[in-house]
């Protein structure tokens, strides 16, 4: 028996890697020969920021409906590929090989994080594929070349008009600033602190810490001390939701400001009444009069089973970007002609405002703010962008 | 006077965080008094306490007192479910492959919630009652949530000190702890106490649960794995097996994270690095820990 112990190992080796080789076979995706085009999408289905990738998933998958409901592009259906990155920087990578070379889409959708869109732009950029980043804000992404455009202001361009707000509008003199150590947090944190500082306020302490943070205490603590008019926390919404409870309980009476990781349902679920009052940069504002935006609430409520956020406004309109691109080139295969469109895109009206990109691939576009109201969010106002 | 306001809201803050590590970790270190194995699936066994409390309050609208103790039952009856599969069988294999079999219990509990819940953080219903402020003095604060956990911990640790000492069972339990073999020969069932061990402790680590979900209100099948590691520094820090021990190295450890948090600066590694770097100084200076008998290898 004992000689024939390594033969059973080798055995179990081989199918095991048999299996898995099939596994990864079968998941092709929906590609079937034929006419569709394939546009490849990337960002958090599983894990604990499931939510904002499933809501973009979502936002691009109705833009896509609606799209082939119309024609298509060109005459061809387009297909949605969505892939799911857990918003971790080596499955982006995996991810989003898979989407170049399996799929051979001709165009992505980032409907993923800072970190992760970081990591794969210099790949879709050597595969000279265009890209569209739906709501990830860290300034370096679109310096990775210039087959990567942005539909989102950038967390520099976010952080400096929440600043300007702060001081021009509300004459805020003392800050506290808040922000998670990583590709988004670090840009809207620091952005926020330069604005202010050139505007003559005052940041009295400033403190980041490791996403996934649940205990803030120490941290507001310390701010209680300084006794700030105000606190700018450059987060998502699970941190977010923490710092405004738990600065509630501490009795601290500071404005809470933010950026756009604020933007999701699960804020005022994670945070009750200690969110009210809350004022923070967003795309996308729910009570814009415009026909084309309470249509698309209408029907992605209906479709869904659930308000849209702004990552679904955004992951809608840059689908709806690239589409209109692709008319312009007059091509769906044409990756470089595509490209070329998108650089030229101007005054395209999209749920998130009117869309142009600028000759780094950044938006044009005004940056909303809005504020937390009985527990929704509303529109505050219009901050013209410092850049 | 200020900063000794602030200190105390610290040391306020430090001692709350500190009762739960200590609720964990002391399940942690009776298990190893008797066992003398590291139990690394004990983390999700916090975790599912917490779990517990959410679905007693969501599904069967449990008020706040009936939750903390379903979640004290649950994961009680899920800690003997875990030493009767995964150490009971390898009660006479060595050390590291029931370890081994802890972890992989761990494993296969964290995603087993996760299949059954979701990854996503959950939020508690509002329960009624909500967190409030209590003044203590000007400018320190704290809420009745904090209060809430440094006092029950005080409460079930009185309560096992002295269950430990004046029951059978409790005699029993020092004794295992003392030797297995010896106790094994005078009579005691040494299976019954190893049990009794397990269910204590892990209903200890679900109510640090429960209460760490109600206090941060948010629930998700990772969240005990960070905190069934600080266990591990607390347990060592403490001397392996030693319940003093265990109390003050969990108390130190949460004010010094908290104290870390609040005076110094921005650190590359964030707060949780404190609990790791506490357990290589002590592995290396004083590997038995504050009160632990002397050891030569853990």
């Amino acid at each position: 028996m004992r000689e024939k112990g390594p033969l059973y190992v080798l055995t179990a080796v081989f199918l095991i890697v048999a299996m898995g080789t099939l596994a990864g076979c079968g998941s092709k995706g929906t590609g079937t020969a034929g006419s569709a085009v394939k546009i490849g999408e990337f960002g958090p289905l599983t894990g604990d920021a499931a939510t904002d990738g499933t809501d973009a998933k979502n936002g691009a998958t109705l833009a896509v409906e609606q799209i082939n409901a119309a024609g298509g592009v060109l005459g061809s259906k387009l297909t949605l590929v969505a892939m799911d990155d857990q918003a971790l920087a080596p499955e982006a990578m995996t991810v989003v090989q898979k989407l170049l070379e399996q799929e051979k889409v001709v165009a992505l959708l980032s409907g993923s994080y800072s970190t992760p869109t970081l990591t794969v732009s210099p790949v879709v950029q050597a595969a000279k594929t265009p890209e569209i980043v739906e709501y990830a804000t860290n300034a370096d992404i679109t310096k990775g070349g210039n087959y990567i455009f942005r539909t989102i202001y950038s967390g520099p361009t976010q952080g400096a008009a929440v600043a300007d707000y702060a001081v021009q509008d509300k004459g805020y003199k003392k800050f506290a600033v808040l922000y998670t150590n990583d590709d988004y947090g670090v840009g809207n944190g620091q952005a926020f602190s330069a604005e202010v500082t050139k505007l003559g306020g005052k940041v009295l302490i400033s403190r980041n810490y490791v996403g996934g943070t649940k205990d803030f205490n120490a941290i507001l603590t310390a701010v209680k001390a300084t006794n700030p008019d105000a606190i700018y926390v450059g987060s998502y919404y699970n941190e977010a939701a923490q710092i405004c409870s738990q600065a509630k309980q501490l009795g601290l009476t500071a404005q809470i400001l933010g950026d756009d990781g604020f933007d999701s349902p699960m804020l005022v679920q994670l945070a009750g009444t200690s969110a009210e009052g809350a004022v923070f940069s967003s795309p996308f504002s729910r009570s814009d009069p415009r026909k084309m935006v309470q249509d698309f609430i209408t029907t992605y409520k209906a479709r869904f089973n659930a308000d849209p956020d702004m990552l679904s406004a955004q992951a809608f309109d840059s689908t709806l970007v690239l589409a209109d691109a692709m008319k312009r080139a007059n091509s769906v295969t044409d990756k470089e002609a595509i490209r070329t469109a998108l650089s030229e895109t101007k005054g395209f009206e999209g749920v998130t405002g009117t869309i142009s990109f600028d000759a780094n691939n950044e938006v044009i576009k005004p940056v909303i703010l809005m504020t937390v109201k009985d527990g929704k969010f509303v529109f505050l106002k219009y901050q013209t962008a410092a850049q | 006077m200020e900063g000794g306001r602030v200190f105390f809201q610290q040391l306020f803050n430090g001692i709350t965080i500190g009762s739960a590590y200590v609720l964990i970790a002391i399940g942690l270190t009776m298990i190893y008094g008797v066992l003398e194995l590291l139990h690394f699936a004990h983390g999700v066994i916090y975790m599912a306490g917490a779990f517990s409390a959410l679905v007693a309050i969501s599904v069967f609208k449990a008020d706040i007192v009936v939750a903390v103790l379903v979640s004290m039952v649950c994961s009680g009856i899920i800690g003997w479910f875990v030493e009767l599969f995964a150490y009971r069988p390898l009660r006479n294999a060595p050390k590291i492959t029931a370890l081994i079999s802890g972890i992989g219990m761990a494993l296969v509990l964290e995603n087993v919630y996760r299949i059954l819940f979701g990854a996503q953080t959950k939020a508690f219903p509002s329960i009624g009652v909500p967190q409030q402020t209590i003044s203590i003095a000007k400018n320190v604060s704290t809420t009745n949530y904090q209060l809430l956990i440094m006092i029950v911990t005080v409460i079930l640790v009185v309560a096992l000190q002295i269950f430990l000492k004046n029951t059978k069972m409790g005699l029993a339990m020092r004794a295992t702890a003392q030797d297995l073999q010896a106790s094994s020969m005078m009579g005691i069932n040494v299976d019954r106490v190893i049990s009794v061990t397990f269910i204590i402790g892990s209903a200890l680590a679900g109510i640090a649960g429960t209460f760490v979900g109600l206090y941060f209100n948010a629930v998700y099948p990772s969240m005990g794995s960070m905190p069934g590691m600080k266990a591990f520094s607390v347990v060592l820090l403490g001397g392996l097996g030693s319940i003093p021990g265990t109390i003050i190295g969990g108390l130190f450890l949460g004010i010094v994270e908290s104290f870390a948090d609040g005076y110094l600066g921005n650190f590359v590694v964030g707060r949780d690095a404190f609990a790791f770097v506490l357990l290589i100084a002590v592995l290396l200076i004083r590997p038995s820990g504050l009160f632990g008998k002397r050891i030569r290898k853990v």
